[in-house]
């Protein structure tokens, strides 16, 4: 079976991103790897700035918590899969395609939902 | 980079720059200044989206990798200057950085630039007036009254170590005139006039003085009332800016209502979509299934903008436009510009794409429709 880093290097490479991470709720970066001009601890603590409020609002409206948050923006695009208790914060250049992001992160979520699993 | 690599990217460049020849395409621009981004040479970059947008004048993509080009060629301006104010210091290097600054949008290092500038070069009027131009774009663009006084205040310095000085009156004036202090903005043409340097802009400004005044234009009788006045009626009382970043008028006009409830009442009338907002600061125009001013949907929609747009900021990723966010809601669609947002909640049967599309237009159309008033 494949390691969390290798299955996150793999995600890099299949979806042409900056960086791949997996953070706790409260913004630790458990493995990832992210491009020299970009730091993994800020990319970490923004994303869990970004999760808590979020599901801060969600939760005060009584509407359940959110499955995967999508960001698009000038120069990037991030998507965050949340899995039991920790997230895949995925980060590409603008010029990246939506559905290959989406569909590719899933495929590692459903991976690292096994490895993270244990089994009897 | 391997040699094996810069090979493979040689071979992709040639293919490309022929394909642009051959069958040009925007993608085909955009891939090629995609590849010489990645190889490093920002200056081809720009020169092939140039090229591109010669062919494709409309083509958005070809434009949004424009601004980025521009943005990294700057940024590599900016790397030298710095490297040369280290070894050879001097107000002209520090105007031409602070330049650069302003070219990539960040008006707050730009600012910094200049003062750090004064502190070194205290007599230096260029950097000086440089900075009293910077705060009065800034205060007319945003009506930040602080600007507004930081202008006034920078350009009385350079009046009190060169009382001639022709561009520190001309601003004056022009300031004066744009917050209806318009004695002040007189006393300034006449000493311009006095000196012998009024040109066309001061006369036609004289002229525009005298006009307002013989309409009974209001007039302030100093410059800090004629600002917290402005700050008030969240418009310029003069001049062309008048209105911009006015909410209540914005959002009081009627044509730009009537667009906004057209918009949301298509994007309700889609496959899926229950509910849809228009958010502008506080206020908000609704569609659909939303019970009041506290439905969660609006309340979500506001703080996921907000959080988004700070998140991607500090990342460096430049401004959050467009956003999902999946639960066992459904999808919240969210496309913001500035303060203004539009958002709709959606069931899995909606295309999210045209409802992002949808959302889009929306907000363009009614940023649109403000700057035609």
């Amino acid at each position: 079976m494949k390691s969390m880093d290798d299955l996150l290097r793999d995600l890099i490479k299949t979806v042409g991103a900056k960086g791949a991470l997996v953070v706790t709720n409260d913004g630790m970066v458990v493995a990832g790897f992210v491009r020299s001009d970009t730091r993994k601890d800020v990319v970490g603590a923004l994303s869990s700035f970004l999760i808590s409020a979020t599901n801060r609002c969600l939760m005060q409206g009584n509407v359940g918590g959110f499955n995967r948050i999508f960001l698009n923006a000038t120069h990037g695009k991030i998507l965050i899969q949340a899995l039991k208790g920790y997230f895949v914060v995925v980060l590409t250049d603008q010029f990246s395609d939506k559905t290959q992001l989406i569909d590719g992160t899933m495929r590692t979520a459903s991976k690292l939902r096994k490895l993270t699993t244990i089994q009897n | 980079m391997s040699l094996f690599k810069r090979f493979k990217i040689t071979r992709e460049l040639t293919r490309l720059e022929k394909k642009a020849k051959d069958d040009p395409s925007p993608s085909i621009f955009v891939d090629l200044a995609q590849v010489y981004i990645n190889l490093g040479s920002q200056e081809d970059a720009l020169r092939v989206v140039e090229e591109g947008l010669v062919l494709f004048p409309r083509s958005d993509e070809l434009r949004k990798v424009l601004g980025f080009a521009k943005k990294q060629v700057l940024a590599k301006t900016i790397e030298q200057l710095r490297a040369e104010l280290s070894k050879t210091p001097s107000p002209q290097l520090f105007i031409k950085l602070a330049q650069a600054y302003l070219g990539q949008g960040d008006e707050d290092s730009a600012f910094a630039v200049c003062r750090e500038c004064l502190k070194r070069y205290p007599e230096d009027v260029e950097s000086r007036l440089f900075l009293a131009e910077m705060a009065t774009r800034a205060f007319q663009k945003t009506l930040n009254v602080e600007k507004g006084k930081e202008a006034h205040m920078v350009l009385l310095e350079i009046l009190e170590r060169d009382e001639r000085n022709k561009k520190a009156h001309q601003e004056l004036a022009q300031l004066f005139f744009g917050i209806g202090y318009l004695e002040g903005s007189q006393h300034h043409l006449s000493i311009l006039r006095s000196l012998g340097r009024m040109d066309k802009e001061s006369r036609d400004l004289e002229q525009e003085i005298r006009k307002a005044l013989d309409e009974g234009a209001p007039s302030f009788e100093d410059p800090g009332t004629a600002l917290m006045e402005v700050e008030r009626r969240g418009g310029l009382i003069h001049g062309k800016k008048k209105g911009l970043g006015s909410t209540k008028r914005i959002l009081g006009s009627e044509e730009a209502l009537n667009d906004v409830r057209d918009g949301l009442s298509r994007l309700v009338a889609r496959e899926g979509v229950s509910k849809a907002a228009y958010i502008r600061g506080s206020k908000a125009l609704v569609k659909g299934e939303v019970r009041d001013g506290r439905d969660p949907f609006l309340k979500t929609a506001r703080v996921f903008a907000k959080v988004a747009q700070r998140t991607v900021r500090r990342m460096d990723l430049g401004n959050f436009s467009k956003g999902i966010l999946d639960g066992v809601f459904g999808h919240i669609c969210i496309c913001s510009f500035g303060d203004v947002c539009a958002a709709v909640q959606c069931q899995g049967s909606a295309d999210l794409d045209w409802v992002l599309q949808d959302l889009q237009d929306l907000v363009a159309k009614s940023l649109y429709t403000v700057g035609k008033k």
